[in-house]
C-alpha cells in the first residue's frame, strides 16, 4: 500500500489550506445561520422603501395605489431634471420610480391591465424588486374587486383593507410552519466548500503523482499499473470520506437534534451525493492541471461558477429564465434544489424528488469520471 | 561469452520529423559499467527511456535480461534500478520516507525493506539528513537522494542518466565511487553522461552517440586506437614563419598543426620519439620556445575525429 500511504502522508503535509478553508467555512455558517434566522421572521413584515411617484392619473385608482404604497413606504416626488433623478437613484434616495399615466383608471376599468404603469427599479437592488411585487399584488386584487362588480372607489377601499389583513395572516402562518432550521444553513453553502476543499487536497496530491518525472519513476517500477491506479482510487475515496466525515461530525456536534431526524439523514445523503461530484471534478482537475497555480484558478472558477449558477449564493428564483435553464446543467443546482425541500417536507414519503436529484448528481459524477479517464487515454496515446 | 543484459537492435525513435534514435545498436554485458557518451540532444535519455519501456519506439527491438521489454514486464522491472536525469522525489516526504516509498514499490516485506532503506541511506551518506525535506538539501545531496531512491531495492541492472549534472567535484567523486562499489557488488551499470572524464574514469566499455547513432564503441583504449592521433604536443613559441611551419608539418608522423596566439599544437600519429624529433628541429633552427607539454588523446579527440565536432563545446554550450 505504498501509494495509498504516500497519498495520506502528502495530504498531511498539505493540511493547512484544508484547515483554513474549514475554519472559515464554519465561522461563516455560524454567522449566517444566526443572521438568517432573524431575517426569516422579519422577511414578511414589509421592508420600507423610498419610492418616487408621479401620479398623473385623472381617476381614483391612482390615488388608491399611492395610498397603499404610502402605508409601508416613503413616497417621494420625482425630480424634474433627468440628471437629478439619476443622482437620486444612484445614491439610493429613490429605489423605485413609478409613473402613473393620466389614463390609468380609464384603461384599468376597461380591462387593460398589463403594462399600464411605468416602473423602473434601481438596477442590482433586490428590495426594489419587492416594490414591483407589491404593486402587482395590489393591482391583481383591485382587478378582482372591480371584475366582481364593485365601484372603483369601493374596490380600492376593499383592496386596501384586504391587503392589510393578509399580511397579518401571512406573518402568523409563517411562525406556525416553523422557520428554516439553523442546521439547514450549515448545508446551504456546502457545494462551494466541498469543491474548494477537494481541489486543495485531492487535486494537489494527484498533481504531485502526475508530475512528469515522478510519474516516469513510478512507471519504471515493478508495481503494476493496475495496483498503482487501484491504490490511487482508494486514496481518493479515503480523502473524500475523511473530509465528508469531518463535516458531518461537526454537523452532529452542532445540531444533534436536526441530524438525528429524518431531515438530517436526507441532508447527509444530499451532501454525500454532491461530494461524489466534487470527487470526480477534483480527480479531473488533478489529472489535467499542470501546477498549483492552474489548479487554484480552476478551483475558483469552477467553485464560483457552480455556486452562482447553481443558486448557492443567490436564490435561483431571482435569476432570469435563460439562466435558470443553464443552471440545470450544473450539479449544484440539484443539490440546492434538494436542500431547499428537505426542511420543508413533512416525512420521508415526500422525498421522491430528493432521491431523483441524488441520481442526477451521481450521473454527473460518472460522466466527469468518464471524461477524466478518456483524457488520460488520449494523453497516454500521445506519448 | 558473457551474458547479455541489454540488447538494442536497429532501434528507431522519431518525435514527429526529428529522428532521435537512428538505427541504434548496443549490447551491454553482465558485470560491466557501460558508458553512453554523447553531446546534449544526442539521444541518450531517449535510448534509456526505450530500455525502460517508458516510450513507444518506431522500429527495432529492445531486450532486457533476454526478454523483449514491455510496459507490463514487471518481473524484469523488478531487477532494474533507475535514476533518471531529472530529480524525481516527493517534495512533501522526508529523505527517509522518499527512499522507503520507492523501495516499497519493489519490496513488500517490511523488515527486508527497512534494511534496504538503511543501507541506501548509508550508501548515499545521508545519515544526518533522514528527516530533511528535499528542498532543504543542497544540490549534491539531492542528487544523492535521487540515486538512493533508485538503488535501494538492490537491482541487478542500474541505469543512471547523467546523475552528476550540476554537482560539485566532491559530491561527484563520491557518486562515482559509489557507482563503482555497486558494480563490484555485482550490479551491471549503464551510465550516461556528456562529461568524458567521468566516463573515462569509471566505464569499462563506452558507446559514443551522435544524432541518435552509435558512432563508435569499445573500451577506452580501443576507442583511442581507432583514431589517428597518438599524441598531442603543445609548445609556446613567440614567432614562427610560414616556411618554418611547413617544415614542421613535413616532419615524420606529424599530420596536423595549428598555430594560434603563440601556442603551437602538433598532432602526431602513433609512433615513437615524436617529441625528441620536434625539439631537435627547434634546436637546429635556434628557435626559442617556452613551455612544452604533451597529451595523450582523450575521448574528446575521438569524438572530434569521428564527427568533426568538439564534444566538450557542444556539451557545455
Ligand atoms: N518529448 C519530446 N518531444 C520532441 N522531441 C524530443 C522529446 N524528447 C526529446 N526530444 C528530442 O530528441 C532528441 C534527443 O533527446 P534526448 O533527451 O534523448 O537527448 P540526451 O542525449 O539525453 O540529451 P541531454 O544530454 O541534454 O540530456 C533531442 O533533439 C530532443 O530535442
Ligand atoms: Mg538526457
Amino acid at each position: 500500500m505504498q501509494v495509498f500511504k504516500a497519498f495520506f502522508k502528502i495530504l498531511n503535509k498539505n493540511k493547512t489550506a484544508m484547515i483554513v478553508y474549514m475554519v472559515i467555512y464554519l465561522a461563516l455558517t455560524f454567522v449566517l445561520s444566526s443572521n438568517g434566522q432573524k431575517n426569516d421572521t422579519s422577511d414578511f413584515s414589509k421592508v420600507c422603501m423610498e419610492i418616487g411617484v408621479e401620479n398623473q392619473d385623472n381617476g381614483k385608482l391612482g390615488e388608491a395605489l399611492v395610498a397603499y404604497l404610502e402605508k409601508e413606504n416613503e413616497i417621494k416626488d420625482i425630480p424634474k431634471e433627468r440628471e437629478d433623478l439619476l443622482d437620486a437613484m444612484y445614491y439610493r434616495d429613490i429605489q423605485y420610480v413609478l409613473i402613473i399615466p393620466e389614463d390609468f383608471t380609464e384603461k384599468f376599468l376597461a380591462g387593460e391591465r398589463e403594462e399600464v404603469l411605468e416602473g423602473t427599479a434601481v438596477p442590482g437592488n433586490n428590495t426594489a424588486y419587492l416594490a414591483k411585487m407589491e404593486i402587482d399584488e395590489f393591482l391583481q386584487k383591485l382587478g378582482m374587486y372591480i371584475d366582481g362588480g364593485y365601484e372603483p372607489e369601493q374596490a380600492a377601499q376593499k383592496t386596501l383593507d384586504n391587503m392589510e389583513k393578509e399580511s397579518k395572516v401571512e406573518f402568523l402562518s409563517v411562525e406556525d410552519s416553523g422557520t428554516k432550521p439553523a442546521a439547514a444553513y450549515f448545508f446551504d453553502y456546502i457545494p462551494y466548500i466541498f469543491l474548494c476543499i477537494m481541489m486543495v487536497s485531492l487535486s494537489c496530491v494527484l498533481i504531485i503523482f502526475n508530475e512528469k518525472n515522478l510519474d516516469a519513476r513510478n512507471r519504471c517500477s515493478s508495481m503494476s499499473f493496475f495496483q498503482r491506479n487501484l491504490q490511487m482510487v482508494l486514496g481518493s475515496l479515503g480523502i473524500m470520506l475523511l473530509e465528508y466525515g469531518v463535516f458531518m461530525l461537526v454537523a452532529w456536534i452542532m445540531y444533534p437534534n436536526y441530524m438525528g431526524s429524518f431531515r438530517g439523514i436526507l441532508s447527509m445523503g444530499n451532501a454525500l451525493a454532491f461530494m461524489l461530484v466534487c470527487l470526480s471534478i477534483a480527480f479531473l482537475a488533478g489529472r489535467q492541471a499542470k501546477d498549483d497555480a492552474q489548479l487554484n484558478m480552476a478551483a475558483n472558477v469552477i467553485g464560483l461558477a457552480f455556486s452562482f449558477l447553481g443558486g448557492v449564493f443567490v436564490p435561483i428564483d431571482l435569476m432570469n429564465k435563460g439562466m435558470q435553464k443553464v443552471a440545470k446543467f450544473v450539479p449544484s443546482y440539484w443539490y440546492v434544489s434538494s436542500n431547499n425541500s428537505i426542511w420543508k417536507i413533512k416525512s420521508l414519503s415526500e422525498a421522491g424528488d430528493i432521491y431523483r436529484n441524488w441520481l442526477i448528481m451521481l450521473a454527473f459524477a460518472i460522466a466527469v469520471f468518464a471524461i477524466a479517464l478518456m483524457m488520460n487515454r488520449l494523453k497516454a496515446r500521445k506519448s | 561469452m558473457a551474458e547479455k543484459v541489454v540488447e538494442i537492435e536497429n532501434l528507431v525513435k522519431r518525435y514527429k520529423e526529428l529522428v532521435a534514435l537512428d538505427h541504434l545498436n548496443l549490447t551491454v554485458e553482465k558485470g560491466e559499467i557501460f558508458g553512453l557518451l554523447g553531446p546534449n540532444g544526442s539521444g541518450k535519455t531517449t535510448a534509456i527511456s526505450c530500455i525502460l519501456a517508458l516510450l513507444n519506439f518506431d522500429k527495432g527491438s529492445v531486450k532486457v535480461f533476454g526478454e523483449e521489454i514491455q510496459p507490463d514486464s514487471y518481473r524484469i522491472k523488478q531487477q532494474i534500478g533507475v535514476v533518471l536525469q531529472n530529480v524525481a522525489v516527493f517534495e512533501d516526504l522526508t529523505v527517509q520516507e522518499n527512499i522507503d516509498y520507492f523501495c516499497g514499490l519493489y519490496i513488500k516485506d517490511k523488515t527486508e525493506r527497512k534494511k534496504c532503506v538503511e543501507e541506501a541511506i548509508t550508501f548515499a551518506g545521508l545519515e544526518d539528513f533522514r528527516k530533511f525535506l528535499p528542498k532543504k538539501l543542497s544540490g549534491g545531496l539531492l542528487r544523492r537522494l535521487n540515486i538512493a531512491c533508485g538503488i535501494a531495492h538492490k537491482p541487478k541492472l542500474i541505469i543512471l542518466d547523467e546523475p552528476t549534472v550540476a554537482v560539485d567535484p566532491q559530491s561527484r567523486n563520491r557518486i562515482l565511487e559509489g557507482i563503482q562499489k555497486l558494480n563490484r557488488e555485482g550490479a551491471t551499470i549503464i551510465y550516461t553522461s556528456h562529461y568524458m572524464e567521468e566516463v573515462e574514469q569509471i566505464c569499462s566499455r563506452i558507446a559514443i552517440l551522435d544524432k541518435g547513432r552509435c558512432v563508435a564503441s569499445g573500451t577506452k583504449e580501443e576507442l583511442k586506437a581507432m583514431i589517428k592521433t597518438g599524441e598531442k604536443i603543445h609548445m609556446e613559441v613567440m614567432e614562427l614563419t610560414p616556411e618554418q611551419l611547413e617544415e614542421i608539418q613535413s616532419l615524420q608522423h606529424v599530420y596536423q598543426l595549428t598555430y594560434d596566439k603563440g601556442m603551437l599544437e602538433i598532432r602526431c600519429s602513433g609512433g615513437k620519439h615524436n617529441l625528441v624529433r620536434i625539439l631537435d628541429y627547434f634546436q637546429q633552427k635556434e628557435i626559442s620556445f617556452g613551455r612544452v607539454y604533451t597529451e595523450l588523446p582523450t575521448l574528446n579527440d575521438v569524438f572530434l575525429e569521428i564527427t568533426g565536432k568538439e564534444l566538450r563545446d557542444l556539451a557545455e554550450g
